[in-house]
């Protein structure tokens, strides 16, 4: 038997299998069907309807132009973030101290002093230029009764303000260096160890009894050294400084 | 004799309300389209099996059979005075009944795309089988006829429908070629090429039935 003959033979076959198939019937009230179909009106249109074509084509889109903003709003908001600078402010002394003890020390690092590690940081006496920064609540918690602490974003007289380089982190880092700064004591730069330069006279240093020619060890017991970081909200408590070969913990108070 | 005389005239009027056996389709459409509403049932009676059984195979789903062949009479009613006689009234009403079914299988891939379900759902399990209530006892026999119909139906149903349309038009429904090629409205060659194809295929799934 050649191919082709095989082929025929094949679906030959195949049109028997098929025709000899049980057959469906209509079911006995189908022309009861047709005639109240027909009696309703014109025939069930089954294509999509707006609904479909709303899911299909408008929502994609609507979640397109909100992922799309969201983002977009995002960028933009950042960019703006990032581009003011890091400043350390006197606010005027007038300004009355935040809810505390009357104990709490005044951090006023010098105006004409740009804080190390921040090269664009300048000092500002004027808030022109810059967003508003949202007013911050002070717990009590974060006071300490009794002193020997300071609070260096809530303290009296002083504003600091880092502007958070993203606008979704929560981490904002305060230089070791800058601490001291603000404390009025500054050190050598480019050096692994630090050592105090000068003390600002008055300064929350020099009251606490540091004196130029110490070395930093440690503040509040972290290392003193370019990688330390405090967040915004620390509570400074001590400075560990060495002199003349001892080791001094230095408590700071007002 | 009174009695005679009633029986009678019940005849003729039975005989005057149904439509004439001989009527051609034509003449039934055109009766329709008077007005006759007996002429249209008579129409649907001729067709409904047939149209049934094609969308039956088509569709491998009893259900949905019956409610588009149900569409498709209404659909043939709403649209009389666009039908012309050129050709058969039997072209036409399976051209309007393989368009419906096309429709249907493409709307239930747009579910199945859609449906959450549909994803953990396989191909046997989409489709419902046409198993009319019978009582009695079933013997052997009568089970493996039934579980090889299934195999057939879902063998014919997993055809492209290229190739499904013109084997169930001229293996099921018993149509010529060229009656065929008119419903599909495509050549002679391919409808012919197309049915020698989808026998193949269908020769490769059904090897132990042959």
């Amino acid at each position: 038997m050649g191919n082709e003959e095989q082929k025929l033979y094949n679906e030959e076959q195949v049109s028997r299998l098929l025709g000899d198939l049980k057959r469906a019937e209509a079911p006995n009230d189908f022309d009861f069907g047709v005639r109240a179909r027909i009696a309703k009106g014109k025939p069930a249109d089954k294509s999509p309807s707006w609904l479909p074509v709303t899911v299909r084509y408008a929502v994609p889109l609507v979640l397109l132009v909100l992922v799309g903003g969201y983002f977009a709003f995002n960028a933009f908001y950042s960019l703006n973030v990032t581009s003011i600078p890091v400043v350390v402010a006197d606010k005027p002394a007038k300004e009355p101290p935040i809810a505390g003890p009357p104990s709490t020390p005044v951090i006023a690092p010098p105006p004409d002093q740009t804080i190390a590690g921040h090269p664009d940081v300048k000092p500002e006496t004027s808030t022109k230029g810059r967003l508003p920064a949202p007013e911050r609540k002070v717990s009590p918690k974060a006071e300490i009764p009794g002193g020997g602490s300071i609070d260096l974003s809530q303290h009296e007289g002083v504003k600091i303000e880092v502007p958070k380089p993203e606008p979704r982190s929560r981490s904002t880092q305060i230089s070791a260096k800058s601490v001291l700064t603000i404390i009025g004591v500054t050190v050598t730069s480019n050096e692994p160890v630090w050592k105090a330069v000068s003390v600002r006279e008055g300064g929350i240093g020099d009251r606490s009894g540091i004196k130029a020619g110490d070395v930093i060890e440690a503040i509040n017991d972290q290392p003193a050294n370019e990688k330390t970081g405090f967040a915004n909200r620390t509570i400074l408590r001590t400075i560990r400084v060495r002199r003349d070969g001892t080791s001094i913990e230095i408590p700071i108070s007002h | 004799m009174a009695l005679d005389k009633i029986e009678s005239h019940r005849m003729e009027a039975l005989q005057r309300s149904m439509p004439d056996e001989k009527l051609s389709d034509h003449a039934l459409i055109e009766a329709t389209r008077g007005g006759d509403e007996t002429a249209f049932a008579e129409i649907v009676g001729r067709y409904r099996n047939q149209i049934t059984n094609y969308l039956y195979r088509f569709l491998n789903d009893y259900e949905e059979a019956v409610d588009l062949a149900q569409e498709t009479f209404v659909r043939v009613y709403f649209a009389l005075d666009r039908y012309h006689t050129n050709f058969a009234f039997s072209t036409y009403i399976y051209r309007i009944a393989t368009n419906l079914a096309i429709s249907e299988i493409r709307r239930r891939k747009r579910r199945r795309l859609l449906s959450l379900t549909g994803l953990f759902q396989s191909e046997d399990d989409s489709d419902v089988e046409f198993q009319p209530t019978d009582h009695r006892t079933l013997p052997d026999v009568e089970l493996v006829e039934d579980e090889r119909n299934k195999v057939i139906g879902r063998a014919i149903a997993a055809l492209p429908e290229k190739y499904r349309v013109p084997v169930i038009l001229r293996d099921i429904e018993g149509k010529s070629y060229d009656e065929v090629a008119e419903i599909m409205e495509l050549g002679l060659g391919t409808t012919k090429s197309r049915i020698s194809r989808g026998r193949g295929l269908l020769k490769e799934k059904l090897q132990h039935y042959l």
